[in-house]
Order: C-alpha cells, then sequence, then structure tokens
C-alpha cells in the first residue's frame, strides 16, 4: 500500500503578512529563502494594493527586518507571521 | 471624448486585484515633465467591493475578489487618460474620473515646491498617464482579508449602496477635552464604533461612539506632526483586542499658534486633511467605511474651543463630510 508524503523543501518557505490590525493578510508560498525582505515587501505591496508613494516595514515578533537581508539571515522561517507596518506622520 | 482601453487586463495568478496597467502623475510645466510618482487605486478598488457587498453581489466572506483595471483614455489618446475603470466578474463596474488622483497631484506640486524646482508664479498642468505593467507576481500569493465587520440592523430612509455616518455627540464632546488639554502638540488616537448593515435596503450606518488615544512613535509629536511608528500601532491593537471595540477610523488635531490665543477674533482655519493626513488615511484606515476627524481652530471658533470636520471615503476620494451629531449625514 502506498501512501502519500508531503516532502517539505528546507529552501522553500511560507510566509503570512498582515497589516496592523489583521485585517488584510498576504499568504505567500514556496519563497525561497535565499529571496530578501525588500523582494517579499515589494511582493506584499503589490497584493496588498499599498500605495507606491508610502515607505513601509516588515516586522517579525516586533522587530524591524534588515531589508538588505534574505530570509535565512534575518530569521524567518517558514510559517513566519509578519506586519506590514507604513512609515507615515499626519501633519 | 473619452474611449476604453485596449488592453485585456487579465487576472492575476495570486488571485489578487488584476493590474494591466501602472498609474502615475506627472507635473508638467510649458510641457515639459517635471515629475511623476506612481499612484494607488486601492481607494477605487475598496470602493466597488464595498458596494458590492453592500448591495449583495458579493459575499462577505474576507475572499478578496479578482478585479480588472481598464484606462479611459484621454481624448488626446494614450498614455493620458481621463479616468480608470474598475471591474469584476460578479459584482459590477465603476468609472473613477482623474479626479481621483487629484489630491496626489497636489502632493507632488508641494513637494517640487519644497524642493525650489518650481515658484508659485509658475503655471503647471498634472495628468495621468497608464503604461502596461511589464512586471508580474515574483511568489505564489495569495490575499485575504476580514470580513467587513457588518452588524445586522436597520437604516431609515436609506438610498441603496450608500453609507451614513453618525458621529455621537458625547464623543465630539470627549474628542474636544482632549484636544483642548494638549494645546500647542497634535494628539491623536482611534475612532470606535459600529458598522450596520440594512439587508433590506442594502445599505450601511457607521456609528462612531468612542475614541482611544495612542501614544506617538519614535517621531514624537509636535504642533505640526504626531508619527505613527510600530508602538502605535502594537499600542492600537492591544486597545481594540482588550476591549472588543471596532476600529472605524481615527482623529488628531491641529493645534492652534500662539497668536490665535492672543487674538479671540483669529479667523485661521487649521482644520483641514494635509497631503501627510491623507497618505495616513489611505495607508492605516483603507476600509470604505473608515473615517477621519480632524480637530482644531476653526475660523468661526477662537482657539480655546475647538471645532471639527469629519472626512470619509466616497468614490475612491476622500471628502469633506458634514459633521452633523446624533443625526448623521448620508
Amino acid at each position: 500500500m502506498e501512501q502519500a508524503v508531503a516532502i517539505e523543501r528546507p529552501d522553500l518557505v511560507t510566509l503570512t503578512v498582515t497589516d496592523w490590525d489583521r485585517t488584510r493578510r498576504a499568504h505567500l508560498e514556496d519563497v525561497p529563502s535565499s529571496a530578501t525582505v525588500a523582494e517579499v515587501l515589494d511582493e506584499v505591496r503589490r497584493v496588498m494594493e499599498l500605495a507606491p508613494e508610502t515607505s513601509y516595514q516588515l516586522v517579525l515578533d516586533g522587530r524591524q527586518l534588515n531589508q538588505m537581508e534574505m530570509l535565512s539571515e534575518a530569521g524567518v522561517g517558514s510559517g513566519s507571521v509578519m506586519e506590514i507596518l507604513p512609515e507615515v506622520h499626519a501633519g | 471624448m473619452t474611449r476604453a482601453g485596449e488592453g485585456p487586463s487579465s487576472p492575476s495568478p495570486s488571485g489578487s486585484t488584476a493590474m494591466a496597467y501602472d498609474f502615475r502623475v506627472e507635473i508638467l510645466r510649458d510641457g515639459t515633465r517635471l515629475s511623476a510618482v506612481g499612484v494607488t487605486l486601492a481607494p477605487c478598488f475598496e470602493d466597488v467591493r464595498f458596494r458590492a457587498v453592500l448591495e449583495g453581489r458579493l459575499p462577505n466572506d474576507g475572499t478578496v475578489p479578482e478585479l480588472a483595471t481598464e484606462p479611459v483614455w484621454d481624448e488626446d489618446g494614450p498614455p493620458a487618460v481621463a479616468g480608470v475603470r474598475v471591474c469584476g466578474a460578479d459584482h459590477g463596474e465603476s468609472t473613477y474620473g482623474r479626479e481621483v488622483f487629484a489630491t496626489r497631484a497636489r502632493a507632488a506640486i508641494v513637494e517640487l515646491l519644497r524642493r525650489h524646482e518650481i515658484s508659485r508664479d509658475d503655471t503647471l498642468a498634472w495628468r495621468v498617464v497608464a503604461t502596461p505593467r511589464t512586471t508580474g507576481p515574483r511568489f505564489r500569493t495569495r490575499p485575504s482579508r476580514r470580513p467587513y465587520p457588518f452588524r445586522a440592523g436597520t437604516v431609515p430612509d436609506a438610498r441603496r449602496g450608500t453609507l451614513r455616518i453618525v458621529v455621537e455627540e458625547e464623543l465630539v464632546r470627549k474628542i474636544r477635552a482632549a484636544v483642548v488639554a494638549s494645546p500647542g502638540v497634535e494628539c491623536a488616537g482611534l475612532l470606535t464604533g459600529q458598522l450596520v448593515h440594512d439587508r433590506e435596503c442594502e445599505a450601511a450606518a457607521l456609528v462612531v461612539n468612542d475614541h482611544f488615544a495612542l501614544p506617538p512613535g519614535p517621531g514624537g509629536a509636535s504642533g505640526v506632526h504626531w508619527s505613527f511608528g510600530s508602538v502605535t500601532f502594537a499600542a492600537a491593537r492591544r486597545s481594540l483586542e482588550a476591549s472588543g471595540a471596532e476600529c472605524v477610523g481615527w482623529f488628531h488635531s491641529h493645534p492652534p499658534c500662539e497668536r490665535c490665543h492672543e487674538n479671540p477674533a483669529c479667523r485661521a482655519d487649521l482644520v483641514f486633511l494635509s497631503r501627510d493626513d491623507v497618505e495616513v488615511h489611505t495607508a492605516v484606515f483603507p476600509a470604505a467605511y473608515m473615517v477621519a476627524l480632524v480637530a482644531g481652530k476653526v475660523a468661526e471658533r477662537p482657539a480655546c474651543d475647538p471645532g471639527m470636520r469629519l472626512f470619509a471615503w466616497s468614490g475612491g476620494g476622500l471628502t469633506d463630510v458634514a459633521l452633523t451629531p446624533d443625526r448623521g449625514t448620508a
């Protein structure tokens, strides 16, 4: 009897990114762990339809991630849930 | 005279809003382009989705439907557009004129002024251009969203597809007191309340009835700014989770200058939505029902007695709506 076996590739990660109040979410699958934080940020901005003129940061467990780092370097593993937060001020 | 775009807007493989075009605002002087800035169509998409849910054409289950965009070309033809058409398979279509980009155009002009690249005497023009998007999704991505926080109820005499906004008078008093207590520095916070959905009328009412003050981020606050930071968002979430309240927008103040206090007859009016405020509202409070309340010195009141104005999403843009406590506005 054959059994299906799910093979998880360690070089690919699954991520979830939410906005500040958890209203909007982006689920990313099969993201290479060599991808940079900036690449993930760009993709999340696109899929969440965020304004191009506003700066955003990705935050994991309260820690702002360095956009130059690869996910593996930034400590982002499969199943990570990050926040995307805008850098804005009222005038 | 306008004509629809020729390029098809193919659905995105990610299941999100399809955008076959990128839209930019260009600022021109004597026909020469001085700057070009990207613009988001998110408020238009949100407008289409919210009305589709209100009118029962789209289930309120958190799925993000595929929407397509199509430029409505200007009479001079591509790449200039007179507007944009947003459409989806089962939830209708809406056309938005280029005026929905006016706020972004004003912000771009202010930025040119700030950089001294133009003078106040210059005659400028602005236009919106659409160009086919050349980059696709990089990863397999699926968006989702929380359903709109509707409570079933009735909205008497409501027109189909409309949102009535009601601000409770007690809340106005509380915010006025908070603003008076912070005379020289901006203060800000969340507005909370309920979103009532009348299924029979296919309309909604937003009842704004409470608030939370929030701490500014690392950029602090002054008489002319109030910064959002991760500490702000964390505090906001904690307050909402602890109270079970629903965030329906935000408020902040524009304090009077010292001369306003010295001169009770001062006619200065500082209550408006600045370009920074529009950026905050677009980034942090994008849902179609979310409002912005600005409090501070208005022309018809002395500095010690702040006035207020309310701003709400309407047709993909932000508009000043009459603040009529306990009666609301359609």
